[in-house]
């Protein structure tokens, strides 16, 4: 790396640097260079009432304040993001339409099902022909994706067909990590 | 609060999921997934809010403020792996304007932290003095410089990040940590 010229005022007469000086010096993982130089132990003890200083406040542990958790939620949940709906059949008059959102969270909990398949980012479009659905999922390890896929894929497509009533185009699984035990799932 | 809900239905499982996934559905509009990383991250952002702040009741609204702006801009987040850093980024900022919008000075401080060293041990009393020695010479510091040494040095964030949040160089940033360090360490010469 270039020298930095705003870099040298930090710098001991030894080059290292006083911010890591610091930093080692309250994580307590002092290099060998710095236990040994001098110059370092001299800064040392300059900093000395800082680092105990830093160190106490780390102690300390910050709890966030009981109820801030419920009052994001109020304002999230006024707020609901715009988003697509889909419409469903059935006999009028008036017709009955279904957030994008809410049939996304009915298809992750119906792979819930499936062992070692998690699926993430979901999306739902409606079509002349049926619905078609795209999803990010996460897949165990263990687990051969044909066969974790396809079973992820036959839930979704029930799910859509008994509970919503619609016809389904095509389902497309986009497999974005394949990790131990799908997701720490189960 | 994560151990108990994962025994629950699988819906209700977030717990255990991994961030990547819990942040793509908060992105599709999933509220209880966006819960989830609330719970998860909340005493952080709420820790990052009160060092810069102080006040209790001014970080608490920091924190909601920062939490509810990272549900409105989460569709923006392309790397779902980075969320805790870019919520860090979004807490920082918004104390950070908090902090520059606030007085000068808040004289009140001064009276309650004088009652409040009260009686107690006397090393106890020591090293609850000297962290509020720090915390009284960073209020001494122009906000950008307390904001950028407490991100460095209590929060371990790195200058890149930390000149996204004040929205300068990361040059100007070492320089500022480094004028504010100059500035603690005198400040605190009679502790040594």
């Amino acid at each position: 790396m270039a020298v930095d010229p705003s870099d040298v005022h930090d710098r001991l007469p030894c080059t290292n640097s006083v911010d890591a000086l610091l930093r080692h010096l309250v994580s307590g993982a002092l290099t060998e260079h710095e236990s040994a130089c001098p110059y370092c132990r001299e800064q040392a003890e300059e900093l000395r009432p800082l680092v105990t200083a830093v160190r106490q406040s780390d102690e300390q542990r910050v709890t966030a304040p009981t109820g801030l958790v419920s009052d994001v939620m109020r304002v999230v949940r006024a707020e609901r993001r715009p988003g697509r709906t889909i419409v469903l059949d059935g006999p009028g008059p008036g017709g009955t339409e279904i957030r994008e959102s809410a049939v996304a969270a009915l298809l992750r909990a119906s792979v819930d099902t499936v062992p070692g398949v998690v699926v993430g980012r979901c999306r739902i479009e409606q079509t002349a022909r049926g619905v078609i659905i795209r999803a990010a999922v996460r897949v165990a390890l263990d687990r051969p994706i044909p066969e974790a896929t396809a079973a992820a894929r036959s839930s979704m497509r029930a799910l859509v067909e008994e509970r919503l009533g619609l016809p389904v185009v095509r389902v497309d699984l986009d497999v974005v990590d394949v990790r131990d035990n799908g997701d720490g799932n189960r | 609060m994560c151990t108990g809900e994962a025994t629950q239905s699988p819906t209700h499982g977030a717990c255990a999921l991994s961030e990547s996934v819990l942040v793509e559905r908060a992105q599709d509009g999933d509220d209880r997934a966006f819960e989830t990383l609330v719970r998860r991250h909340q005493d952080t952002v709420y820790r990052i809010a009160l060092r810069i702040l102080r006040e209790p009741a001014d970080a608490r609204d920091a924190a909601q403020e920062a939490l509810v702006t990272a549900w409105r801009k989460l569709p923006e987040l392309a790397d779902t792996e980075s969320f805790a850093a870019w919520l860090n980024r979004i807490v920082g900022r918004r104390a950070l304007n908090v902090l520059r919008a606030r007085r000068p000075e808040t004289p009140i401080e001064d009276g309650e932290r004088i009652m409040a060293a009260g009686p107690g041990p006397v090393a106890e009393a020591f090293a609850g003095g000297l962290r509020e020695a720090l915390f009284e010479a960073l209020s001494g510091l122009p906000p950008p410089q307390r904001v950028c040494w407490i991100l460095r040095e209590m929060e371990g964030l790195g200058y890149e990040e930390i000149a996204e949040i004040v929205d300068a160089t990361p040059t100007a940033v070492r320089g500022r940590i480094h004028r504010a360090r100059t500035h603690l360490v005198e400040a605190l010469e009679s502790w040594r």
